[in-house]
């Protein structure tokens, strides 16, 4: 059906300027009136820029008005009305579709900027169809969530409102970013090759593999993006021999080049630890590449930060003493932060004075269990924004970094820096079966845990 | 003269404030249209009416109603109006199921505008006559908009919207009417907004969630408009990797269910339970039951939009009943006249094609054959497979499936005992009834897997391929029945790590069905999916060992609610019932997340 059809000229009692800045709108049979200004916040492709050069005739848009009065309540504020809460968001986005500001709708309801680490409840379950527990989620900015449990990826819109699933060829999905709303890399540490999948019409567009000198094919052991970068983490079948594989994300990821390529021989265990953890460090365009290795002599692992362009290792540290569990860069601390395996403490190493010799500062009241049980297995570490996330069991941690004003220490080089934890979530938040994964995007972090086909939302709640 | 009575209708319908009526009220109430309804309402409150009369008023409707009409009394005025109603009426409306009759008067236009362009507009001269009212309106540019009052609301859309319901449409004819007038339409205006909706967008708004479905359903069949309904309301393509029990149909009474029939061309459900057979439209709401002379029926098969063919092994014949008024149309028997040892023969099977239906009859003595009949004619045309029923190999078929694509008619016997399972596939041509092709097992040694004999076959419609479920390993096969040969199996590889333990328990309660290119497997209680990967999901191509994968579709908590009896797929919906369980499982996919608030 045509948008608008049969305008009207200019109704009786409605003095109409051609120059004039209102303009009015007849949707289903009531008139609007708002300014042209307040319609070119739409942007130039919405059905709203055509509206404004109307000129002379009132346009008729065959839609629902009630729903209209929220879209022009969106365009004038840019937030919903109280009143939009009468329709389910899923009416609001068909209709934001319609008129073409649905990017409008996004960036009031599920923007970035909302996220309050302080402000998170336990807001809702997403159910996953099937017998298999997530295995690895991965976000967009805006809040769209892709989960891989089994072979399956379930794509999940920013509302969450709207999912489809799709059966890949991987039998258990280990590895899995998402590019794009409807766009995701995948990989497995049993299946050759990344695959770039589109969720949304249910195809591989592209296969990435890397060959070593046995053209054995490789296995993804991680996936990791830069704003220009894709990284993948390969290792090759006979595990033999690792390397991390940058292709170019603006350039129908063409491969740029080959970093930290590492051919085993004999039993030099260092190299042979594939990097399962790869994180841009936009701050000092590094990338951090980490991974570890369970062995009789204990856990033990390395974190690399290459140098992209050259290829070479900027900083490398060697975990042989309380190993990391999991391991993440916080751009907006300067800092990178662990979880100690054996003992379970949050360390932190400040990414200014990466030269002395042990930079892991322990966040926690330092007490070094010696007994070898590993009180960290498990834990995963992340930073979004100003906090770090870090799991514990069924637990959650919000570590923050206490700001005291005490410049003058800092100048002779003595690191003063307090972080401080929270528990995470109400009394009937506490415990449950352990985490094993951590997302975030958009207002909301994402929770899975061990044995539930499931995700959980944290929501970042507004008003009262 | 029209409006005077609508006038009339409206100061009634308002009995006791009839006496405040003022000017604007009454030009309210003279939007011009009226309907049938109405006048019933109007000729029922004609009693009432004296009544009113005698008290006097010098009220503005009895001013209106005494210049325009005089009124007859109670006796003569509803024939008079039914007069009235066919005047007005150029026989454009001449669908008899509309219970309404529509008349648009002259129109005064400015009544959809908004609130505050009424203000401007109703002190104005309230009653313009016809001309006058043309000349104020304005022809150009206006030919595709429509305005409808419904109930009272004011709507306004475009023609195109309004057609796209098609041709025979309420809302079409409506169209066709001169677009200066307003159209009342005496249904509710929030179910209508609701439908105007879903013609403006294809899809339903939330406020449908305020309606029932069938609410919907009956205002969608008032408007014309069910087919748009019908499509927004389906549910999205079955997904077996994502799909979720969303319903139980259970009869209310005798709820075992003992066979069921699921149509892909409407979605309609046929349920056999007890000796009654239960239709269940795509809504999956109750249309109809019928009592058959069975006492348990053990197949069910829908061969056309009202007859249901129906068998029972406790009693003998095929019978067709009449959905629509429960009679039994039709009894097939098997006879012989050269063997009187033919008679009483007991139905195992039906298939069902688009000329002719086939059952496999089976006599006390184990002959068996299976009778093709003719759906014009409605008569035995041949006979198809006659068998001894001395051994395995010649017992009658219990499983039958005409492939419309390659005019074959597949027959499939499994016999389970203490030497487990046996069985037979055949696959006749009909026309010649000669068998195309067969296979034993256990048996000529041509399988692949001997002793694994099958347990359960399907035929995929969509991919032209047979599964079997074998019995012992739980292994599934595939063969293209395009390239039947020997041994055309293709076994399965189990691929899901997670499913490495599941199945393959020695001889459990298998059962198989194919629907949507899917192969949905029961292993006594537990419900998965065979499918294809997003990388080798078009048809072309051979069969190899790792081309579909494994999933569960249900949680571990559904598989404890009783052995598998039996699946079959329709109008995107999966139906499952369970061994001495009530009701059918009904299984769908939803591009709704189902995302479970907690707050």
């Amino acid at each position: 059906m045509p948008p608008f059809a049969g305008s009207k000229p200019i109704a009786h009692g409605f003095h109409m300027d051609a120059n004039s800045n209102i303009v009015t709108i007849d949707v289903g049979g009531q008139l609007f009136q708002t300014t042209k200004q307040t319609l070119s916040l739409a942007g130039s492709k919405s059905l709203f820029s055509k509206i404004s050069n109307s000129g002379h005739v009132i346009p008729f848009i065959d839609r629902d008005p009630e729903i209209f009065s929220i879209m022009l309540s969106l365009l004038r504020t840019g937030n919903l009305p109280s009143k939009a809460k009468a329709f389910d968001i899923q009416d609001l986005i068909f209709e934001s579709q319609f008129y073409g500001i649905e990017n409008l709708l996004i960036n009031s309801q599920s923007n970035p900027s909302q996220f309050d680490a302080f402000n998170l409840e336990k807001s809702s379950v997403l159910p996953l169809n099937g017998r298999d527990s997530p295995t690895s989620i991965s976000t967009t900015p805006y809040g769209s969530l892709h989960v891989a449990h089994g072979s399956k990826i379930t794509s999940f819109d920013w509302s969450l409102n709207r999912k489809s699933t799709i059966l890949t060829q991987f039998t258990a999905i280990d590895s899995l970013l998402a590019l794009s709303p409807a766009v995701a890399a995948a990989g497995a540490t049993d299946f050759s090759g990344l695959q770039i999948v589109d969720l949304d019409k249910g195809f591989v567009k592209e296969t990435l593999n890397w060959e070593n000198v046995t053209r054995s094919g490789s296995t993804v052991q991680a996936i990791g993006a830069s704003q220009e970068h894709l990284f993948t983490s390969f290792e090759s079948s006979r595990r033999n021999s690792n390397c991390i594989m940058i292709y170019d994300l603006n350039n129908s990821l063409s491969t740029v080049t080959k970093i930290g390529h590492y051919e085993i021989f004999g039993a030099d265990l260092d190299s042979a630890i594939p990097a399962t953890k790869l994180q841009w460090v936009s701050s000092h365009n590094l990338l951090m590449a980490s991974g570890s290795h369970s062995g009789p002599s204990g856990v033990l692992g390395n974190i690399r930060f290459w140098d992209i362009r050259s290829g070479n290792v900027a900083w490398e540290l060697k975990e042989k003493v309380d190993c990391f569990s999991d391991v993440t860069v916080s751009d907006s601390h300067l800092a990178m932060f662990k979880v100690g395996v054996s003992t379970g403490e949050v360390f932190f190493a400040d990414l200014r004075y990466m030269d002395v010799d042990t930079p892991w500062v322990c966040l926690g009241d330092g007490r070094k269990v010696a007994n070898g049980k590993k009180e960290g297995f498990g834990c995963r570490i992340e930073s979004h924004g100003n906090q770090l996330f870090c799991s514990k069991g069924g637990n959650l941690e919000i570590w923050s970094e206490v700001l005291i004003g005490s410049l003058a220490k800092r100048d002779i080089g003595m690191p003063d820096r307090m972080f401080r934890k929270n528990m995470m979530g109400r009394a009937k938040d506490m415990g449950g079966f352990r985490i094993t994964n951590l997302s975030f995007g958009g207002n909301k972090m994402f929770v899975t845990r061990k044995d539930q086909q499931c995700v959980e939302v944290w929501n970042s709640v507004r008003g009262v | 003269m029209f409006d005077s009575f609508t006038a009339l209708l409206h100061s009634l319908k308002n009995l006791p404030h009839a006496f405040h009526l003022k000017e604007s009220q009454l030009t309210k109430g003279m939007s011009g249209t009226w309907s049938l309804l109405d006048a019933v309402q109007l000729a029922e409150t004609l009693g009432a009416l004296d009544a009113v009369r005698a008290l006097d008023p010098p009220t503005a409707w009895e001013l209106t109603v005494s210049c325009s009409v005089s009124l007859p009394d109670g006796g003569s005025f509803h024939p008079s109006l039914t007069v009235l109603l066919d005047i007005g009426h150029p026989g454009v409306f001449s669908l008899a199921r509309w219970s309404l009759l529509f008349h648009t008067g002259f129109h005064v236009s400015h009544a959809t505008r908004e609130h505050f362009l009424n203000h401007k507009i109703l002190p104005r001269p309230p009653r313009p006559s016809g001309p006058q009212s043309m000349a104020e309106q304005r022809t150009v540019g206006t030919s595709d908009r429509i305005k409808l009052n419904v109930g009272g609301k004011l709507f306004e859309t475009t023609v195109s919207t309004i057609r796209s319901g098609g041709p025979d449409s309420l809302l079409f004819a409506l169209s066709n009417r001169s677009v200066n007038e307003e159209i009342f339409i005496d249904r509710d205006p929030e179910i209508f907004s609701v439908l105007l909706s879903l013609l403006r967008s294809n899809c339903l708004p939330s406020t449908a969630k305020r309606f029932s479905n069938q609410e919907l359903i009956d205002e969608a069949l008032y408007y014309g408009i069910e087919s748009q309904l019908k499509s927004a309301l389906a549910p999205s393509q079955l997904n077996g990797i994502d799909a979720s029990l969303v319903n139980t149909v259970r009869p209310s009474s005798e709820a075992v269910v003992s066979d069921f029939n699921a149509n892909d061309s409407d979605g309609s459900l046929w349920v056999a339970h007890g000796g009654q057979i239960s239709v269940y439209d795509w809504n999956l709401s109750h249309a109809s039951t019928v009592r058959t002379h069975l006492d348990y029926i053990t197949s069910v098969k829908r061969v056309r939009p009202e007859i249901a063919a129906v068998c029972s092994l406790s009693g003998w014949g095929l019978h067709l009943y009449n959905m629509a008024n429960g009679s039994r149309v039709y009894s097939f028997e098997w006879v012989d006249p050269t063997d009187v040892r033919i008679y009483k023969a007991r139905v195992h099977a039906i298939a069902d094609s688009e000329d002719s239906i086939y059952a496999s009859y089976e006599c006390q003595h184990g002959e068996n054959c299976v009778l093709r009949i003719d759906k014009c004619a409605m008569k035995i045309s041949s006979e198809i497979g006659r068998m001894s029923g001395n051994s395995a190999k010649t017992v009658v078929p219990g499983k039958l499936a005409f492939l419309q694509e390659m005019g074959i008619l597949i027959g499939t016997s499994i016999t389970s005992g203490a030497f487990g399972y046996s069985g037979y596939i055949r696959i006749w041509d009909p026309r010649t009834r000669d068998v195309v092709w067969e296979t034993n097992e256990p048996g000529s040694g041509r399988s692949s897997r001997f002793g694994d004999s099958f347990a359960d076959v399907a035929v995929d419609y969509d991919r032209l391929s047979l599964f079997k479920l074998c019995s012992k390993s739980g292994d599934l096969g595939v063969a293209d029945l395009r390239k039947l040969s020997d041994d055309p199996w293709v076994y399965l590889r189990e691929k899901n790590l997670s499913m490495r333990h599941a199945g393959g328990n020695g001889g459990g309660n298998f059962v198989i069905c194919c629907y949507r290119k899917q192969a949905f497997v029961g292993r006594d209680g537990e419900l998965e999916v065979w499918s294809r990967t997003v990388a080798d999901n078009d048809d072309e191509g051979t069969i190899t060992e790792e081309l579909y994968r494994r999933n569960y579709v249900d949680k571990a908590e559904d598989s404890k609610r009783g052995i598998i009896k039996k699946i079959e797929g329709g109008g995107d919906r999966l139906f499952v019932t369970r061994e001495n369980v009530e009701g059918i499982e009904v299984w769908q996919s939803s591009y709704n997340s189902g995302v479970v608030s907690i707050i």
